[in-house]
């Protein structure tokens, strides 16, 4: 298996709604590294991939807001009805609904603002700890575009973040395409020049160590506010020099580096990312994200479409945004929350071509959900989920109504991880599994 | 004398347009303690002249005008980290190596701080994907340099890697990207780390320059603790100047007034800003300021139906306007915000633009704008269902007016709408772009009338001119700019126990005519500038 490189390109061209498509593809690298691993992992990866603003369970299907993957039905699990029992009514469902959407638990709600967090580990992460060990990040490859602006007032971050640790705190996407490319590749040169670099920082970084323990140490005289901050910092370093090592043990069978990097974006003049540069470089994202499984970078991911309420507008759609539709009042402003929809599907669909083009479609289960059943009035249930792909025993092209298993958001994870292999009974907020989707699993 | 001429300047404009009676500025300014609360008692010197809303920052700096006297307590403001901003590494690295490396920073990964100043103090360590990528932009600048065989001569005259030319390169360019002068320990460190380049000398500086720049205190600006009241180090004062007046690092010859102690003469320090304020950078860093308080950051995502419309010109125009009426006027800053009805930048597209939903107007957050970024009211965030109301409450055939008075029916929106929306309200008459109208695209006229607070009393308006009148002249304005500066420059947000210290820096801004360079004399000058907190 060779991806060809037309076929990358091609993508799913015809069916996106008038996107300027990603200027960004290159040879898919093909180091033999991806089989060693393959047999080791076999059939787990997965991302998470959220769209904003929800979409209600009458348009949650091939006809209406996922027309354009009516085609790919046979790779596509659709749960309809499937219930959110974590978000409370009372909630803003915007920001307690989207993160329980990949947790299956709720927001802290004891800190505010800046120091808002989660209370639980985020699918992503919980299986990445699973079967990243022998990866090179180790961890899952944490995608976005946002601008983290809402309503005319910084919320806090959980606002903008779709995956999360153990402890709750929320991760920040990487956006800048050249940032993730170096992330996963570290940079073009060659393997040479690589070891070199790699030796180099080893030199310095061991000196920064020894700069940074006498600077908080004994006989420092920083205010003890400080030191604390320094030694966090040189816990940091510390976590750099140990993968530098570990990469220096690992330079002779590197991923090959592709030839071409990514272009650069113009962000605008508060280093932010204007609304009209989300859709070329989330595309780009996906591209990344493509070349990281398939090199076996990470087996675990997460995508985010910025944006619970955030303003996003696409002219090729509306001049009104997706959020402001969301609150749709008549028949015009329906029309274009459902192209919006529509809009988000085909970035999905975009990703599943790129996937199949490097032939991991099959082993990679994409998690794809939003917080509300019905923006109008911020209503989270039924919240509107799928799974793309496939993977391990995942039982693909099916239709399954969850509300006849009054099955909630809890048991999709319960039982994806089943299906990947994980020993796993429950996920989130333990009371909320009822039981695990049996139709999702082929054995 | 200023009053008068205001005053005769306004009427004078009123003979010719027969526009309705203004409410009588004289009533403004000051710190009357207003109409609308109750009188305040005031039983001493000592008592605040005001009576202040816990959400009005700017107050804080009214309490205690010229006269009253205040227990300095001492502001923590600068007690925690700081970290550079993306910003300020750029200026730092381009001005202390003296080249440039805008093109290998791009791609610093962003930073939220989660307040409008990225320059505000860490409350964490700065994140692993910050530290790995540092790393290698580190690592990029270095080799940059040692490429660039005249920029490195300036810094260290050598060609062979001897002990010499290492510690020569530390003790320059330590000085420059520290802010302190490298110690003994620092040349024994880094002549081990230039000694594994071997014998090659560009290998060898390429090593140890990588290697200053990840040296925490290149990144962290680090102050050693002391006690209260302390003078700080002349070279933590030129460090907190330049980052204030440059956003960047102290430059040799103010790092020489740090060495020789001539920094905390009163006459040196003068000179110096003087010096500081003339240089180009400091008319970069203005605007930078400016993009930043003003959010002029938003006009990015401006689109509107049928108009062409170039984001970057049109903050460009906002902030050469500023700069001209504030950074290089001698007179009041507001006549920048309109306090002469003449000159405007809050009109200008590029500020009202950022200020819109889709193509329209936005009243609420042009409301929050005008309370929170040029009066300094806090606003707290919306309940948790907030935006849950019923779809025909938002029939496209109502006004905004209309549409708003939603907010009324439910109290524990109007606790806070109640004070927004008629700000937005008023300016309506002001399209998406900042052009007057008087009717809506459906012919509904435009009622922009409505009556906010300032200067703590009720101040009714009919028009747009009349709301923009009032905040230009209002003292909440000048306040909120001493708040909103001294949060820049101490990077912290000034909170009630700082009222002394902004009360101080208020009434000195309000003695030099509210003129800019007014306000900056007197944040360096001040307490919590230049002297060390208790740890």
């Amino acid at each position: 298996m060779k991806p060809n490189r037309r076929a990358f390109l091609k993508g799913s061209g015809s069916l996106i709604i008038g996107l300027p498509l990603a200027e960004f593809a290159f040879e898919l690298g093909n180091s033999g590294r991806l089989f060693a691993q393959e047999s080791a992992v076999k059939n787990a990866r997965l991302v998470t991939m959220y769209f904003p603003n929800g979409a209600m369970p009458e348009i949650w299907n091939f006809e209406n807001a996922l027309l354009p993957l009516a085609d790919m039905k046979s790779k596509i699990i659709l749960l309809q009805n499937v219930s959110n029992p974590v978000t409370q009514p009372t909630q803003d469902g915007h920001e307690q609904g989207a993160a329980a959407l990949f947790t299956g638990s709720n927001l802290d709600g004891q800190a505010e603002g800046e120091h808002q967090k989660g209370t639980s580990i985020s699918i992503d992460q919980y299986l990445s700890r699973r079967i990243d060990m022998t990866t090179s990040l180790k961890k899952p490859l944490v995608l976005g575009v946002a601008r983290g602006w809402a309503g005319g007032q910084w919320r806090s971050p959980t606002w903008y973040r779709r995956s999360w640790m153990e402890n709750g705190d929320p991760v920040s996407p990487l956006v800048k395409p050249l940032e993730i490319f170096k992330t996963i590749f570290g940079d073009q040169s060659s393997v040479e020049m690589k070891k070199l670099k790699l030796e180099r920082q080893k030199s310095v970084l061991d000196t920064i160590v020894e700069q940074m323990k006498s600077l908080t140490g004994d006989a420092s005289k920083l205010p003890a506010s400080h030191k604390d901050l320094l030694l966090a910092h040189l816990e940091r370093i510390r976590d750099l020099e140990k993968r530098v090592m570990e990469q220096q043990n690992d330079a002779a069978q590197m991923c090959k580096v592709p030839s071409e990097m990514p272009p650069t974006i113009n962000f605008g003049g508060d280093d932010l990312l204007p609304y009209s540069e989300f859709d070329r470089v989330y595309r780009l994202q996906m591209d990344l994200m493509t070349l990281a499984l398939q090199c076996g970078t990470t087996h675990t991911g997460s995508l985010m479409f910025c944006c619970a309420g955030e303003e996003y507008v696409n002219p090729m759609i509306s001049n009104e945004t997706d959020h402001g539709t969301s609150h749709w009042s008549n028949e015009e402003s329906k029309r274009v929350y459902l192209e919006y929809r529509r809009h988000h599907a085909a970035n999905l669909r975009y990703f599943m071509d790129k996937l199949n083009a490097a032939g991991i479609l099959d082993q990679t289960a994409i998690v794809y959900g939003s917080e509300f059943g019905d923006g109008r009035s911020h209503v989270v249930n039924p919240q509107p989920h799928l799974i793309a792909g496939g993977g391990g025993n995942l039982k693909m092209g099916q239709i399954i109504d969850a509300s006849k298993g009054k099955h909630t958001l809890n048991d999709i994870y319960s039982t994806l991880l089943t299906t990947l292999g994980q020993r796993t009974e429950k996920f989130g907020i333990e009371k909320y599994n009822i039981s695990q989707i049996t139709e999702m699993n082929k054995v | 004398m200023r009053v008068i001429l205001a005053i005769s300047l306004i009427f004078g404009l009123q003979a010719c347009s027969a526009k309705p009676k203004r409410i009588n500025i004289s009533k403004l300014g000051g710190v009357d303690p207003g109409l609308g609360d109750p009188p305040t008692p005031v039983s001493g010197d000592d008592t605040p002249a005001v009576k202040c809303d816990a959400l009005d920052l700017a107050c804080l700096a009214l309490k205690f005008p010229e006269g009253k006297k205040c227990e300095e307590n001492f502001t923590e403001a600068q007690e925690g980290l700081k970290v550079l901003s993306n910003e300020e590494i750029k200026n730092s690295i381009n001005q202390a190596l003296g080249i440039d490396a805008t093109k290998i920073l791009q791609d610093l990964p962003r930073r939220d701080q989660g307040t409008k100043f990225q320059n505000a103090t860490a409350r964490s360590a700065i994140a692993q994907n910050m530290v790995d990528n540092w790393s290698d932009i580190s690592y990029d600048i270095a080799t940059a340099l040692v490429a660039d065989t005249a920029a490195l001569a300036k810094l260290v005259p050598c060609k062979t890697a001897t002990k010499d030319c290492s510690e020569k390169l530390v003790t320059s360019l330590g000085l420059l990207l520290w802010r302190s002068p490298a110690t003994a320990a620092d040349l024994v460190t880094y002549n081990k780390l230039f000694a594994t380049g071997k014998a090659d000398f560009k290998e060898s500086a390429m090593r140890a320059v990588t290697g200053m720049l990840l040296d925490p205190r290149f990144l962290y600006k680090i102050s050693e603790s002391g006690t209260a009241d302390d003078e700080i180090s002349p070279y933590e004062l030129a460090t907190r100047m330049s980052y204030f007046i440059w956003r960047s690092t102290p430059d040799k010859l103010l790092l020489d007034k740090a060495k020789d102690g001539s920094l905390s003469k009163d006459e040196v320090r003068k000179s110096e800003i003087d010096r500081m304020m003339a240089d180009p950078k400091a008319e970069v860093a203005f605007r930078a300021f400016m993009t930043e308080w003003l959010a002029l950051g938003n006009i990015d995502n401006l689109q509107i139906k049928g108009e062409t419309i170039d984001p970057a010109a049109k903050r460009k125009d906002v902030l050469d306007k500023a700069v001209t009426l504030i950074f290089q006027g001698s007179g009041d800053f507001r006549l920048a915000f309109g306090k002469d009805d003449k000159d405007n930048i809050l009109t200008m597209p590029g500020l009202l633009g950022g200020l819109n939903v889709s193509s329209e107007t936005s009243p609420v957050k042009r409301g929050l704008f005008f309370s929170g970024r040029l009066l300094c009211r806090q606003v707290p965030p919306p309940p948790g269902n907030a935006g849950a109301f019923k779809a025909e409450t938002l029939a496209l055939d109502t006004t905004p007016r209309e549409r708003l008075k939603v907010h009324e029916s439910n109290s524990s929106c109007a606790s806070c709408h109640a004070s927004v929306d008629p700000i937005g309200l008023g300016l309506e008459t002001f399209d998406a772009l900042g052009r007057i109208r008087d009717v809506y695209a459906s012919k509904v006229a435009i009622d922009a009338a409505g009556s906010m607070k300032l200067d703590r009393i009720n101040y009714p308006f009919k028009t747009a001119q009349e709301l923009m009148h009032g905040i230009g002249n209002s003292t909440d304005l000048a306040a909120c700019v001493t708040v909103t500066v001294a949060e820049y420059a101490m990077g912290a947000t000034p909170e009630d126990k700082n009222s002394c210290e902004m009360s101080h820096l208020q009434n000195a801004f309000a003695k030099s005519g509210y003129q800019w360079r007014g306000l900056v004399d007197a944040i360096v000058n001040s307490k919590s500038f230049s002297k060390r907190v208790a740890p």
